[in-house]
């Protein structure tokens, strides 16, 4: 696998193969990112490949120096979200129907306890703070480092730090207070 | 500090690192911190519907080819091509990468913009700079001409602007300068983009002034808008003169504000409503001030201090139960006098509802608006189309009434069988 760096150099150039290498791995953390943020899969399916297409517009302006590729993606996944959450009334919904189809095949006792945990953290982080669910999810469920993260978000390291404390002590104290439910 | 202790520790956790090593020597409090973080790592994701990503693949890649062939002319607005309406209008995402900070003297003025001045006036302030890069996403290939002009980049529905004493049809492409007013009208909208490439988007039946204009990147930016009524939205992109202003004024309310992404509406009974999506709105009137955080709003009675804010709740969902309590998508919420139900929804549709939390954590609804009619609730026919208003249609003798959601195709006349 080529390191970003080199594809997006050869994406920059026009090499049509170069981009789809970079769909081919981004797409699903993208995916998943959108996904966690909009709480419905079919919208996030149509806008993560918006955030593509939003990415082949950009490409020509993008620079490397301070801002990693990936972080960078995720700016434009960012903004996209901020864009449509504004466009829908503007708020950033956190859809109240959790019942989703669920592309998996596995053993259904697994799949089902997998489904269970997926939908209990979902519930979780939606009585987190917006920025600090964001945070959450690109730190933890995404991967992004801290500078990523913060790049990504357009805040600096020291909020993202601070939010990243706030919204997993958040997290903890909702996901205790739901298991507690659970054994009363 | 505990943060940097955390973020020591889950860089270790990142790096490798077993979890009870990284845990090693933490309180127990933070150690819990830790356990969650790795918890969040350990999930497990759905993947991605394998036929829509090969799809999107390929549309990404036949777009590619496509660009890839393009002479050096303006791009065309691919976004107008994009299925989803929400795109086509093709304005900006905008990161809000910094805090904006004023404090207004008139008492008659809700006001959102920049920090007063803590360092040389119009000196950049370049602290913090690597997190202010600001990567603009613009649909459109439109550019105000210079820092005291904006450019209307997006209409629809009826737009017009007061020129010589009369309203005349404003165009996408019109540039305006300070002084200028700038309308909509029902189902319209439009959007003015400036030359730091801030925009401003107002919603249906909005009427703003652009009182003062000088966005200029190379030094303090100034704009200054007067919303006499409607609704607007304001992205604004960070500037790192910490003189600059971006203000909006309101007849009903004053207010100082910080953030750069935010929804401003004014009612016809001069109610000022603010609602934040990211960043910080402090808003002030009758010498009171509240700070409104992303995910809250507040609202300005005229003569009234600002309420305070509330957490917005909000999401679409299945209506199981109407009347003085609603329930959709399975959570109750409670209506009030101030509580707007539009397109009629009954149970079993699909609607979106905004509203908020009371202090006894009750769900309150401001808006339910229909979004989807269930299958039971839906009917069928078809007629002749005798005239066609803005909020209703005469088909063969009946009445239809319409509104944003309704989706008409294009072409439709008068006389058309539909």
């Amino acid at each position: 696998m080529q390191p970003d760096s080199d594809l997006v150099a050869r994406a920059q150039g026009g090499d049509v193969d170069a981009i789809g290498a970079l769909y081919d791995e981004h797409h699903v953390s993208i995916f998943r990112y959108v996904w966690l943020r909009v709480g419905d899969r079919h919208l996030a399916e149509d806008l993560t490949g918006d955030v593509f297409l939003r990415m082949l517009d950009a490409l020509p302006s993008y620079r490397s120096v301070g801002l990693p590729f990936r972080a960078w993606l995720y700016r434009i996944a960012h903004n996209l979200l901020v864009d449509h959450f504004r466009r829908a009334n503007h708020h950033a919904p956190v859809a109240l129907d959790f019942v989703e189809d669920r592309a998996d095949g596995n053993d259904p006792s697994t799949a089902t306890a997998h489904r269970l945990l997926v939908d209990r953290v979902k519930r979780a982080l939606r009585e987190v703070d917006i920025v600090q669910r964001e945070v959450i999810i690109l730190r933890f469920i995404n991967g992004l480092s801290l500078q990523e993260t913060a790049l990504a978000i357009g805040k600096s390291e020291a909020a993202v730090k601070s939010l990243q404390h706030r919204g997993l002590a958040a997290l903890r104290q909702t996901l205790a207070e739901e298991r507690e439910q659970v054994i009363r | 500090m505990n943060e940097d202790r955390l973020q020591e520790r889950l860089a270790r956790l990142e790096a490798g690192e077993s979890l009870a090593a990284c845990a090693e020597g933490m309180p127990p409090e933070e150690t819990e911190l830790l356990n969650t973080a790795a918890r969040m790592q350990s999930i497990e994701l759905p993947g991605r519907d394998v036929r829509r990503a090969a799809e999107q693949r390929a549309n990404l890649m036949r777009a590619a080819r496509h660009e890839s062939h393009e002479t050096a002319a303006p791009k065309p607005a691919r976004r107008a091509a994009l299925p989803r309406p929400a795109l086509a209008l093709g304005a900006l995402a905008v990161a809000v990468l910094a805090v904006f900070v004023l404090r207004t003297t008139s008492p008659s003025v809700t006001t959102i913009a920049d920090p007063p001045a803590t360092n040389p006036a119009g000196a950049p302030d370049q602290t913090d700079q690597p997190y202010t890069q600001y990567v603009p996403v613009v649909n459109s290939s439109l550019s105000a001409p210079d820092p005291r002009s904006a450019v209307l980049t997006e209409t629809r529905g009826v737009v017009e602007v007061f020129s010589e004493g009369r309203w005349e049809p404003a165009q996408v492409g019109k540039v305006f300068h300070a002084g200028q007013r700038l309308r909509t009208g029902q189902l319209s909208s439009a959007t003015l983009l400036f030359y730091d490439r801030s925009q401003t988007r107002l919603g249906p039946a909005s009427d703003v002034t652009l009182d003062a204009l000088d966005a200029r990147i190379d030094g303090p930016r100034v704009v200054q808008i007067t919303q006499a009524v409607g609704e607007t939205d304001h992205e604004v992109v960070a500037s790192s003169y910490r003189a600059s202003r971006y203000e909006v004024r309101t007849p009903a309310g004053s207010g100082a504000s910080k953030g750069t992404s935010f929804h401003v509406s004014v009612s016809a009974s001069l109610v000022t409503r603010i609602s934040v999506d990211e960043g910080m709105v402090a808003a002030t009137h009758q010498n009171a001030t509240v700070i409104v955080a992303a995910g809250q709003e507040t609202t300005i009675h005229a003569g009234s201090a600002p309420a305070q804010p509330v957490f917005r709740v909000w999401g679409e969902g299945i209506v199981t139960q109407i009347g003085q309590t609603w329930r959709i998508g399975g959570l109750e919420f409670a209506t009030d006098e101030d509580t707007v139900v539009s397109g009629n929804p009954q149970v079993g549709d699909f609607v979106r509802v905004d509203g908020h939390l009371r202090a006894d954590g009750t769900r309150v609804a401001d808006s339910i608006v229909l979004l989807r009619r269930a299958v039971t609730n839906r009917f069928r026919f078809s007629g002749i189309v005798e005239s066609m208003g803005e909020a209703q249609w005469t088909i063969s003798g009946r009445t239809v009434v319409v509104s944003a959601t309704t989706s008409i195709d294009s072409g439709i006349e008068t006389g058309d069988l539909v």
